[in-house]
């Protein structure tokens, strides 16, 4: 052990048992638990989700049921309006003076029609079934 | 026998500690009541005898570590967390305007006037030594000497590296060497 060490030793004896004495409680923790239960009860309570009023609920249902409503209002025309078309095709059929020759054009050139047709009702299918 | 008991200790503090952290206020009152010596006393040191201020910093202290209980992830001691947390204290406290304390310059002048004959006359010799230092020299000293703290733990607590803790404690240790001398029994004889 080097000189230097041995003055660090005693130092550091001297230092350790230069230790003050314990403070006494007092009455110190007491008046700490009065003050932690003061800053619990100051402590804002944990916020509840704001609960939605009764009469927006009810607005919000409404709405929704005439949107219900207006859509399938639509669907019921739509097929209404095609099947009256089948009819009505029908009927001019039946009336006609001189008789109907239904002459088929060949695929070159209805094809393009139904694949414009076909992709339509794709895409309306596809756009009702994201709406719900 | 003694490692054991303070095995024991550790332990039950362990076990006051999971308690609180329920909320438990008895248990939390356990821990308080084995801590605020500790606390108080580094706080005073820092106060520099302002013992009014210093435990007014204390209770602030315990009441913000039973606010923040659940934060404390237990890497380190509970005691260097509440070290950690009265010097925050204290230093938030320091830079309000109305400072009732001075931050005074080292006395260069000042030295121990011994008495060895006397009980009282090392802590007061040592006492007067310190106040002779900067004030991180005697931050440092009183962390790691009076406090009771590792090296490692003493740096947690002054938010220091600790190659620089180190280096203020030997800086320290020099100069109380010098004025300590008449305290040592080699240089005596």
């Amino acid at each position: 052990m080097t000189e230097s060490e041995r003055h660090h030793d005693a130092l550091d004896a001297l230092l350790r048992a230069s230790v003050p004495e314990p403070v006494a409680d007092d009455g110190f923790v007491a008046r700490t638990l009065a003050a932690v239960d003061q800053a619990a009860r100051s402590l804002p309570a944990p916020r509840r989700p704001t609960p939605v009023a009764p009469v927006v609920l009810a607005r919000a249902l409404a709405t929704e049921r005439q949107r219900q409503a207006r859509r399938a209002r639509l669907w019921r025309w739509a097929i209404a309006g095609a099947i009256a078309g089948y009819f009505l095709m029908l009927a001019a059929m039946a009336v006609a003076p001189a008789g109907v020759a239904i002459d088929v054009p060949t695929p070159s050139h209805w094809a393009p029609l139904a694949l414009m047709m076909a992709l339509g009702a794709i895409w309306v299918a596809w756009r009702e079934l994201r709406a719900n | 026998m003694v490692f054991a008991e303070n095995e024991r200790a550790e332990a039950e503090l362990a076990g006051w500690l999971a308690r609180a952290r329920q909320g438990d206020r008895h248990a939390f009152a356990r821990l308080v009541r084995a801590h605020q010596s500790r606390v108080r006393l580094q706080l005073r040191r820092l106060a520099r005898g302002d013992v009014a201020l210093a435990d007014d910093l204390a209770q602030e202290t315990f009441v913000q570590a039973w606010l923040h209980l659940n934060e404390f992830r237990g890497d380190a001691r509970l005691a260097t967390w509440l070290h950690r947390i009265a010097l925050t204290r204290f230093l938030q406290h320091a830079r309000r305007p109305r400072l009732p304390i001075e931050w005074c310059e080292p006395d260069a002048e000042a030295g121990p006037s011994h008495d060895p004959r006397a009980a009282e006359g090392l802590a007061r010799d040592v006492e007067r030594a310190l106040q002779s230092l900067s004030e991180i020299q005697r931050l440092a000293v009183v962390h790691c000497f009076h406090l009771d703290l590792s090296h490692a733990e003493a740096a947690q607590v002054l938010g220091l590296p600790l190659g620089t803790l180190k280096s203020h404690l030997d800086r320290a240790k020099q100069r109380l060497r010098g004025l300590l001398d008449a305290w040592n029994p080699e240089s005596a004889t």
